[in-house]
């Protein structure tokens, strides 16, 4: 048995091209299925259980898969946006309590996401190091932001503005980093938190600058009387917030009239969570009110069928592979005619030389099987590559 | 075997008396995690007066700094974030408010009740980039000086602490019992202080007095004279020139005014009389005796 090996694998040591192509064949086909199944099952899970821990995201009429998908993955889909005024209205039903998402801008590629620190608690984050954003123009970054960026709090980001054409648009702001999460293998890992005022500063409907009473220079005022006074476009901005100048910013017009992009609404008991759908089924409340794990549910309905179109590929291709596979055996005896003459006329019984081309088919599929068993180990590692991909 | 048994039972003991530690914690968590903050002294009077002993009232706001102009650190912050309940005075008092990362769902303004009783003082409108005109319109803030105000926060702080903490109703509700029947008394004796006054103009160092102007029924026109600092000759001067005969000649001070400023008032013939907001701790007393020395600071004028 242990000479029938070693010459089995002198046998495809010699012959590597060859052994090594087949080994990948077979190794390919042993994956494909195996690793496709754990993607769509490992994906489900994680978007479910997601969806499942998020008991019903309020957000304007509209695509209901966008609004869930931008409330969990932060997806920056263009979503129409509600007013926060929506999550004090949740609040006064009783029913549980609200918690705003505006996830609308990007620091350096990854989301900013503007909530409450509620939302932190609800989600069961900690902390790895640092401490909760505190004040406007505080952040705290997820464990992948920080461990790709090379940040650390202490450090800044600066939020991108929305086109590099749009001069008169949003001013970027530089936001210190204060926290970094622990990791959660969710897509909290790859995001930036703000307060939801921070996010308001960015828009621009908040900002901080020179006191306009105290300005006296013509350059920057064009017009003062006892009551107003008219500055131009040169009137100096802050694009970061500090102790110094954190007196001086403010925000226009009452906070209950700006945009959010959605609220997680958490109710107090499941009566509570049908009681909310009822009123806004029954038209008493505007917007729409939906249940993620439903959404989600249809969506991976779509997935299902991807699944089942690979399933047929996969079989066709692998029983063709087999077939060659079968073929190139075939002819590789045929080529080694010879060879196992030789064999047989130096002493080798019939069983032993199929004990050898046994051994080496053995090989052949072991290797391939822990091949495609490394695949699929790595496999697990782009779950939300491919969910990004193929899913959202 | 006997080895065994024995190990198993010292482990048991072990990780029981571990469990009973984690119980004595989480007991432990759950008393200290009654945390309420505030954000004014008549606030944490109030607060501490209704919820009693067992709930821990934190006012982290230092004794030296005007609460009403302070901007809290991280530190302070973070006080405020660890509380169950925030109890604000609203009326644009916390301007710091919209600046810091705080749940709204803990934050209670104390007077969203009476909103329409807010008196707005508007700000120097001004305008830049595309928003156009705008003004940063005050709202004065010392609603607690007018004592039906000062009641209706009460109330709210005890209906919000019995709705979030039922277990301790029946003890609100005496605590409560209690200080509605000083508010109210401090609340007559006011009104009895300012009865003469009805209708008729008081001075004050300061624009603080607006909700107790309209809440006694007196016309209040404040100066912006800080207490211990010397006000200059003209500006005193130009202000004893401005008064009429017919006016009431006292001046309410937040604060005790510089020696010079008192005697030129005093030469005037204008009384400057302290009557403590209370914004902050008082360095002697509680907000019940600061509000019962103003009233006497006014009765000793007469």
């Amino acid at each position: 048995m242990k000479d029938s090996l070693y010459l089995a694998y002198r046998y495809l040591s010699y012959n590597r091209v060859r052994t090594l192509v087949l080994t990948f064949s077979v190794a390919i086909i042993i994956y494909l299925p195996l690793g496709l199944k754990k993607l769509i099952s490992e994906s489900e899970d994680q978007m479910l259980s997601r969806a499942n821990s998020t008991p019903l995201i309020a957000g304007k009429k509209g695509s209901p898969t966008d609004l869930v998908i931008n409330t969990l993955y932060f997806q920056q889909e263009k979503i129409e946006t509600l007013t926060m005024e929506f999550a004090s209205v949740l609040d006064g039903t009783g029913f549980g309590y609200a918690i705003p998402v505006l996830s609308s801008y990007k620091a350096r590629g990854y989301p900013i996401v503007g909530t409450s620190l509620d939302y932190f608690e609800f989600r069961d984050l900690g902390l790895e190091s640092g401490r909760l954003f505190g004040v406007v123009g505080e952040c705290v970054i997820g464990s992948n932001v920080a461990r790709r960026l090379d940040v650390q709090p202490g450090d800044s980001l600066i939020s991108s503005p929305e086109s590099f054409f749009d001069f008169a648009g949003v001013y970027p702001l530089k936001m210190d980093i204060v926290g970094v999460m622990e990791q959660s293998n969710t897509p909290d890992d790859d995001a930036v938190f703000v307060d939801i005022k921070t996010t308001w500063i960015i828009m621009g409907l908040g900002h901080g600058h020179q006191d306009l009473a105290q300005v006296y220079d013509p350059t920057l005022v064009m017009e003062r009387s006892d009551s107003s006074v008219t500055a131009g476009a040169k009137l100096f901005m802050y694009n970061q917030i500090s102790d110094d100048n954190m007196e001086s910013f403010h925000f226009h017009g009452d906070t209950k009239d700006y945009p959010i992009t959605s609220i997680i609404f958490v109710p107090n008991n499941q009566k509570s969570s049908t009681l909310l759908r009822g009123r806004i089924e029954a038209g008493e409340l505007e917007n729409q009110v939906v249940v993620p794990t439903l959404v989600v549910n249809n969506l991976l309905q779509s997935i299902f069928r991807l699944k089942q179109i690979f399933n047929s590929v996969f079989v066709i291709v692998g029983l063709a592979v087999i077939l060659i596979f079968g073929l190139v055996i075939a002819l590789s005896l045929r080529l080694r005619k010879d060879e196992l003459y030789t064999m047989f006329t130096i002493g080798s019984g019939k069983r032993k030389i199929a004990q050898i081309i046994g051994m080496e088919l053995v090989l052949l599929i072991v290797t391939s099987a822990l091949i495609s068993g490394i695949l699929y180990y790595i496999t697990g590692f782009f779950i939300n590559e491919f969910i990004n991909a193929f899913i959202i | 075997m006997k080895q065994f048994i024995a190990t198993c039972l010292i482990l048991l003991v072990i990780s029981s008396c571990g469990s009973s530690d984690k119980k004595d914690k989480s007991k432990e968590n759950s008393v200290s995690s009654k945390t309420l903050a505030v954000t004014n002294y008549p606030l944490y009077f109030f607060t501490q007066k209704i919820a009693g002993d067992e709930f821990d009232v934190s006012f982290p706001v230092p004794r030296d700094e005007d609460p009403a102009f302070f901007e809290p650190g991280a530190e302070i912050v973070s006080k405020y974030q660890s509380a169950e309940i925030i109890f604000i005075n609203g009326a644009g008092y916390e301007c710091w408010v919209d600046k810091v990362a705080l749940s709204p769902r803990k934050i209670v303004n104390t007077t969203s009740n009476v909103s329409e009783k807010y008196i707005k003082e508007k700000g120097l409108s001004h305008s830049h980039g595309p928003d156009g005109e705008h003004d940063h319109a005050e709202t004065a803030f010392t609603t607690w000086l007018d004592q039906s105000i000062a009641l209706d926060q009460a109330k709210l702080i005890y209906e919000t602490l019995k709705k979030s903490y039922p277990e301790s109703s029946q003890e609100f509700d005496n605590n409560f019992k209690e200080l509605e029947l000083e508010i109210i008394e401090l609340d007559n004796k006011m009104d009895n202080m300012f009865n003469p006054y009805q209708g008729k103009t008081i001075y004050a160092s300061h624009p603080v007095y607006q909700y107790l102007g309209v809440g006694y029924g007196i016309n209040i026109q404040s100066e912006h004279w800080e207490p211990g600092q010397k006000i200059e000759q003209d500006m005193v001067k130009s202000f004893i020139g401005s008064l009429s005969e017919n006016d009431i000649k006292i001046m309410l001070w937040e604060g005790e005014p510089h020696p010079e400023t008192r005697l030129l008032l005093e030469e005037a013939g204008v009384k400057a009389v302290l009557f403590i907001p209370c914004g902050n701790r008082p360095g002697q007393g509680d907000y019940l005796s600061v509000m019962n020395q103003n009233i006497e600071n006014l009765a000793s004028v007469d």
